[in-house]
């Protein structure tokens, strides 16, 4: 009886490997990262006719308004409509700064604000937070929902 | 010199391994935490907003501005009463001088609605026309997103909002 050669058996791990870097970049591009100004614990509401989201140039304004009536805007709150009326004037002027510095002007009232909801909060404090959006000047008004069917 | 000739017709091969299991390691334990921290959230959709220019901001508008705003030929009005956060009761006018239509459901709404939009847009799929909603201060956000949603259905793109008699009267 002779010998053969002695063979190395050993599994082969490229296919196992091809897989789980295929999952791994899966749930990497799935993965939610936390926008600074949205405010992830809100409820929103859900409808059936809303449109996918726009990826827009500039960074929209997104104004948070919680349940009790309290907005939300870049993780500061405010519990008085004069106190996000006088935020967003703040924001208005340093839009029309950025405007007129990359002499574009006019492009301060493009700027998008965002109303995010809660489902539980009531319209009378959401109705006052569109006026004062319109009184400053911005055009671009947009509210959000979840997205269904 | 005879042992170095030995070494030259004979030269010791060594295997290029990779060493993968390191790599595998990591790998594992970066699926990990991505199935461990993966919570798929609901997709967000814009509803987009078409408000008139506030008659303040309208002021110190621009002529052609003033033009645009006025410039709405007719507009619908859909009414939503409500007592305790929900909807408790469903209108709609047409014109300025009819007399509101009230709706007993969202359903009997929509459909109205779709009969208007079909007029309005003249076979069009896109109704020009904007569709207005006067709410009470007392209903939630969720109902009236039931209604703008009823409205979008119908085939109305250009929805904004009207002040009822309370919240013209709380104007700052």
């Amino acid at each position: 009886m002779s010998h053969g050669s002695v063979e190395k058996n050993e599994p082969n791990l490229t296919p196992l490997l091809d897989v789980v870097l295929q999952l791994v970049m899966f749930f990497m591009i799935s993965a939610n990262f936390v926008m600074e100004q949205v405010n992830q614990e809100l409820q929103l509401p859900v409808a059936t006719a809303a449109k996918p989201t726009e990826k827009t140039d500039t960074d929209p304004i997104i104004l948070n308004v919680l349940k009790d009536g309290t907005v939300e805007i870049a993780r500061v709150q405010y519990k008085t409509v004069g106190a996000v009326e006088s935020a967003l004037r703040d924001e208005m002027r340093i839009a029309r700064e950025l405007a007129r510095q990359a002499n574009r002007p006019g492009d301060e009232l493009r700027k998008k604000v965002v109303i995010r909801a809660d489902r539980n909060a009531d319209f009378g404090q959401i109705f006052p937070l569109l006026r004062v959006v319109r009184t400053i000047g911005f055009t671009e008004i947009q509210l959000r929902a979840y997205r269904s069917g | 010199m005879s042992h170095q000739k030995k070494q030259k017709k004979k030269p010791h091969q060594q295997d290029v391994e990779l060493p993968i299991t390191p790599m595998l390691d990591m790998t594992f334990q970066l699926m990990a935490f991505f199935i461990a921290t993966y919570h798929p959230a609901p997709t967000e959709g814009q509803i987009a907003m078409a408000l008139p220019l506030d008659k303040q901001t309208s002021k110190s508008a621009t002529p052609t501005e003033q033009n645009e705003d006025l410039d709405v030929k007719s507009s619908v009005l859909v009414i939503v009463r409500s007592e305790s956060g929900g909807i408790s009761g469903l209108a709609m006018r047409r014109d300025q001088t009819n007399e509101p239509i009230n709706y007993d459901s969202l359903k009997d709404l929509e459909d109205a609605l779709k009969k208007v939009a079909q007029q309005e847009g003249k076979g069009k799929e896109v109704v020009d026309t904007t569709l207005k909603i006067s709410a009470d201060n007392r209903l939630k956000y969720v109902h009236l997103v039931e209604v703008m949603d009823a409205c979008l259905r119908a085939g109305f793109t250009k929805l904004g909002f009207e002040a009822n008699e309370a919240q013209a009267a709380n104007r700052p």
